[in-house]
C-alpha cells in the first residue's frame, strides 16, 4: 500500500485518541470505584443492580416495620406480664376471703378494698399507651379503651380490629388484640370478687373464683399466642438482616471495581498511551527525502 | 536531414516541459495538507514525430524523433472508492448522531445515580410502607408527602429535559437543511465551472477536488449520491430525489408542523417529503422522532399509572381527621404530574374507614403497588417496565456506539485506501523533482551544445586562412 504523509500523520493522532479515551474510561472506574458510569456501559449489570437496588430499600423499610411491630408486641407482652400478677393476687385474695374465719367487715375493708385497688391496677393496664397510641383500642388507638362510668359498669370504646403489618412480602402478623374478648371477662371478674367481697357474698364467691381463673387463663392463651407470634417477627428480623446483607455484598460485586485490578489496568494502559505518544511523535516529525537532497 | 534550429527547439520543449513537472511536483508539494487534494502529475510523452526529408528520405532511417510534450496534467482519484466512502460516512454519522443523543438522555435520566427515578420511586413507596406501619405517626405521614413531592418533580424535571433535547434536535435539523441548500448551490455552480473548463479541452483538477469535498459533505450530512455525467456535470440525489441538476438545484424548505408539538416538517420544492436515507439529518430525525418520543412515552405512561392507582385507592381512603375522596395527585402526564396541593399530614388518607386512627389498610394496599403488575396491561411493575426501559436505552446506546466505532474504522480504512491513491507522499515527490530537475539539466546543456555547434558555423566557417 501506498503510504502518504498524511496518512502517518492521521493515524497518529487517531491511535493518540483512541488510546486517550480508554485511558479515560480506565481513570473514571477508579476515580468512581464503579464498574460502570451508565447503564449503557454494562446493561445487563446495571439492570441487575438496578432491581438490587430497589430489594435493598425494600427489605430495609420491611426491617423497621419489623422492629416496630416487634417493640408493639413487646408492649403487648408487658401489659400481659401486669395482669398476669394482678390476677394471682385476686386468686388469692378471693381464696382468702373463702376462708371461714373471716368476718364481713374484714372481708370488706381489708380483702374488698384490695380488690377494688387490683381493679383499677388492671384498668390502668388495660389503657397502656405505646408511643401515645393506646394499644387494646383496635384501630381507635386514639381512644381510651376502657372506662367506668360507675362502680358496676365496663365500657369498652374501641373496635374489635386486629392490627396487622406486612413485615415481608406476603408475610402479614397480627400484632394487635382484641381488647374486649381478652380483658372484659377479667374485668368483670374482678368487679364480681369486689362486690362479693364488700357484701359479704360468701355464696356466689366460690363461682367467682371459677370464674376469674377461667378470665385469666383466657388472657395466658391471649399472651402465649402472642410471644408465638412475635418470635415470628424476631425471625423475620433476622431473616430480614441476613438478606440485606446478601443483596448489599451482591450489588458490590456488581457494581464496585476491584481497586487492585483496575488500577494496573489503567497503569497498562498509562504505559501504552506513552508508547503511542512515542511513536506518534516520530510519525509526526518523520523525515522525509527533501531533508536529505543536497 | 537535421537542422541546428531543430535541435536546439527540441532541447527548448525538453526545458519547458521538465520545468511544468517541477511546477506540477510543487504543487503538489504546497498542498500535502490541503483537505480533499488529490495529487497531479504531468504526463510526459514523445511529440508527435516529423517526416524524414531530402537526403534520410527513403533510407528506412524512419520517423524523426521531435522530443517531450507535456500530454495532460493527470488528477489521480478512483470513483470507485469515493462512493464506498461516501456511503459508510454516510451511515456512520448518522449512527453518530443517535449515539450522542442517546448519551445526553441516559445523562437526563441519571438512572444509575442516586437521583434515579427507581430511586425516587423506592422511596416513594417505602414512604407509604412506613406510614402503614404507623399510620398515626405525622411526621412519617409529612415525610410521605415530601417524597411524593419529589418523585413528582423527578418526573416534571425529565419531561420538561426531554421536550428541551427534543427542540434542540429541532435546531440541528434546521441548521442542516440550510447546510445542505448552501451545499448543493456551490455544487451547482462548480459544475457550470467544470463543464466549461472541460469543454475548452482543459482539466478541471482543482475545481473537481473542491466538489468532491463538497460531495463528501453533503453524502455526511443526507447521504446524498452522485452521479458524473460525460459533460463532467455530476447529479446529485438524496434518497431518489434530485438536488442538483447540472447548473440548477432543488432545494429544501422546513415549517413548524403542527402536529408535532411544532417541530419542523421538511419538504422538497416541489412539496415531497424529505426522506433521507442515512447521514446526519437522517440521525437527527430519528432522534427527535423516534428515541426521545419513546422515552417520553415511557415516562407518561408510568405517571398516568401512578396517577390512576393512586388516586383510586386514596381518595377511597380516610385522613386522620376524617376526610375522604381526596386524589392523591393532580395532572395527567409526566409534565404535569404535582401532588394534590390540598393534602396535609391529617388528611392524607391512610384507613380504609372513618375514625379508626390506626386502620393503615389503605396505605398497605398503596405501599403492595409497588409489586403489583399496573404497566403494560397489567404484565409488569412500574419498576420493571422503568427497569425495562432503561435496559433497552443502554443497549440501544452500546449498539450505536459499536456501529459507529465499526463503521468509523470502515470508512477511515475506505478514507485511507482513497488516501494511498489521490495522497502526496513527500519522499515520492522529492524522488520525481530530482528526476526532472537532471533531465532539466541535461536539455540545458544539450541546448548549449547546439548553441557551441551554432557559434562554429557562424563565427568559425569561412574564416579560414584569413
Amino acid at each position: 500500500m501506498r503510504i502518504t504523509n498524511q496518512m502517518m500523520i492521521n493515524n497518529a493522532i487517531s491511535h493518540m485518541g483512541d488510546n486517550l479515551e480508554r485511558l479515560n474510561h480506565l481513570s473514571d472506574r477508579v476515580a468512581t470505584g464503579k464498574q460502570f458510569q451508565t447503564a449503557s456501559d454494562d446493561p445487563v449489570a446495571a439492570s441487575i443492580s438496578l432491581s438490587l437496588r430497589s430489594t435493598l430499600k425494600t427489605t430495609e423499610v420491611y426491617r423497621s416495620t419489623a422492629e416496630g411491630t416487634d417493640d408493639w408486641m413487646s408492649a403487648n407482652e408487658f401489659a400481659f406480664q401486669q395482669m398476669e400478677t394482678i390476677g394471682i393476687r385476686a386468686v388469692n385474695l378471693v381464696q382468702r376471703g373463702l376462708n371461714d374465719t373471716l368476718s364481713a367487715s374484714e372481708r370488706a375493708s381489708a380483702l374488698g378494698a384490695e380488690m377494688e385497688k387490683l381493679l383499677q391496677q388492671a384498668l390502668d393496664v388495660g389503657n397502656m399507651t405505646h408511643n401515645g397510641q393506646y394499644v387494646f383500642s383496635g384501630y381507635m388507638t386514639d381512644t381510651k379503651p376502657f372506662s367506668m362510668p360507675d362502680p358496676d359498669t365496663l365500657d369498652f370504646n374501641g373496635d374489635d380490629n386486629i392490627m396487622k403489618r406486612t413485615i415481608s412480602p406476603g408475610q402479614v402478623v397480627s400484632m394487635g388484640i382484641d381488647g374486649e374478648a381478652v380483658f372484659r371477662p377479667f374485668f368483670e371478674a374482678l368487679m364480681q370478687a369486689r362486690t362479693d367481697l364488700n357484701t359479704n357474698d360468701t355464696i356466689t364467691l366460690p363461682a367467682t373464683l371459677t370464674e376469674l381463673q377461667s378470665a385469666v387463663n383466657i388472657m395466658d392463651e391471649a399472651r402465649t399466642s402472642n410471644g408465638a407470634r412475635q418470635r415470628q417477627v424476631q425471625s423475620a428480623v433476622e431473616y430480614l438482616d441476613k438478606i440485606a446483607f446478601e443483596v448489599k455484598d451482591l450489588l458490590s460485586s456488581k457494581e464496585d471495581v476491584n481497586m487492585a485490578e483496575a488500577i494496573s489496568t489503567m497503569r497498562g494502559q498509562e504505559t501504552a498511551y506513552q508508547s503511542v505518544l512515542e511513536v506518534g511523535q516520530r510519525a509526526i516529525s518523520a523525515l522525509n527525502l527533501f531533508d536529505f537532497l543536497g | 536531414m537535421p537542422s541546428l534550429s531543430t535541435g536546439i527547439h527540441i532541447a527548448l520543449q525538453a526545458v519547458l516541459a521538465h520545468s511544468q513537472s517541477i511546477e506540477v511536483i510543487e504543487h503538489n508539494v504546497a498542498n500535502a495538507n490541503t483537505v480533499g487534494y488529490r495529487r497531479q502529475s504531468a504526463v510526459l510523452s514523445a511529440a508527435v514525430p516529423s517526416q524524414s526529408y531530402g537526403a534520410d528520405f527513403g533510407t528506412g532511417a524512419g520517423m524523426r524523433g521531435s522530443g517531450v510534450t507535456v500530454d495532460a496534467i493527470k488528477r489521480f482519484n478512483l470513483e470507485f472508492f469515493d462512493g464506498r466512502f461516501r456511503g459508510t460516512n454516510a451511515d456512520a454519522r448518522k449512527f453518530e448522531m443517535e449515539r450522542d443523543v442517546m448519551i445526553q438522555l441516559e445523562h437526563t435520566l441519571a438512572e444509575t445515580g442516586d437521583d434515579g427515578m427507581l430511586a425516587h420511586l423506592d422511596q416513594f413507596w417505602t414512604g407509604w410502607q412506613q406510614v402503614a406501619s404507623d399510620p398515626t405517626n405525622t411526621s412519617l405521614r409529612a415525610g410521605l408527602l415530601d417524597d411524593a413531592g419529589a418523585l413528582a418533580n423527578a418526573f416534571d424535571r425529565r419531561a420538561g429535559q426531554l421536550i428541551q433535547l427534543r427542540d434542540d434536535q429541532d435546531q440541528a435539523i434546521i441548521s442542516r437543511v440550510e447546510e445542505i441548500n448552501d451545499l448543493a448551490s456551490r455544487v451547482a455552480e462548480t459544475n457550470a465551472e467544470i463543464s466549461r473548463v472541460l469543454s475548452l479541452g482543459e482539466q478541471p483538477n482543482d475545481l473537481m477536488d473542491k466538489r468532491d469535498l463538497l460531495l463528501d459533505r453533503l453524502s455526511e450530512t443526507a447521504g446524498a449520491t452522485s452521479y458524473i455525467q460525460k459533460n463532467g456535470e455530476v447529479i446529485v440525489s438524496i434518497g431518489g430525489h434530485v438536488l442538483v441538476t447540472g447548473q440548477d438545484t432543488l432545494k429544501l424548505n422546513y415549517a413548524p408542523n403542527s402536529a408535532n408539538s411544532g417541530l419542523v416538517a421538511i419538504a422538497w420544492e416541489d412539496g415531497l417529503p424529505l426522506s433521507a436515507p442515512s447521514g446526519e439529518i437522517k440521525g437527527l430525525l430519528e432522534a427527535r422522532d423516534v428515541i426521545i418520543p419513546k422515552q417520553q412515552a415511557a415516562q407518561d405512561q408510568m405517571a398516568q399509572a401512578l396517577i390512576a392507582n393512586l388516586n383510586n385507592a386514596h381518595s377511597n381512603g380516610f385522613g386522620l381527621d376524617g376526610s375522604t375522596n381526596l386524589d392523591f395527585f393532580t395532572g395527567d402526564s409526566a409534565l404535569n404530574i404535582r401532588v394534590n396541593p390540598n393534602l396535609t399530614s391529617q388528611n392524607l388518607a391512610a384507613a380504609s374507614s372513618t375514625g379508626e386512627a390506626s386502620n393503615n389498610e389503605v396505605a398497605l394496599a398503596i405501599a403492595a403497588m409497588k409489586s403489583s403488575n399496573l404497566m403494560d396491561g397489567g404484565t409488569k411493575t412500574i419498576h420493571q417496565y422503568y427497569n425495562g426501559e432503561i435496559t433497552r436505552l443502554g443497549l440501544e446506546l452500546s449498539r450505536a456506539k459499536d456501529s459507529v466505532t465499526h463503521l468509523g474504522s470502515v470508512s477511515t480504512a475506505l478514507g485511507q485506501q482513497r488516501e494511498s491513491v489521490a495522497g502526496v507522499n513527500l519522499d515520492e515527490e522529492a524522488a520525481n523533482m530530482v528526476k526532472s530537475q537532471k533531465a532539466y539539466q541535461a536539455a540545458a546543456r544539450i541546448m548549449t551544445v547546439f548553441d557551441e555547434l551554432l557559434d562554429r558555423i557562424i563565427n568559425g566557417m569561412g574564416v579560414s586562412g584569413r
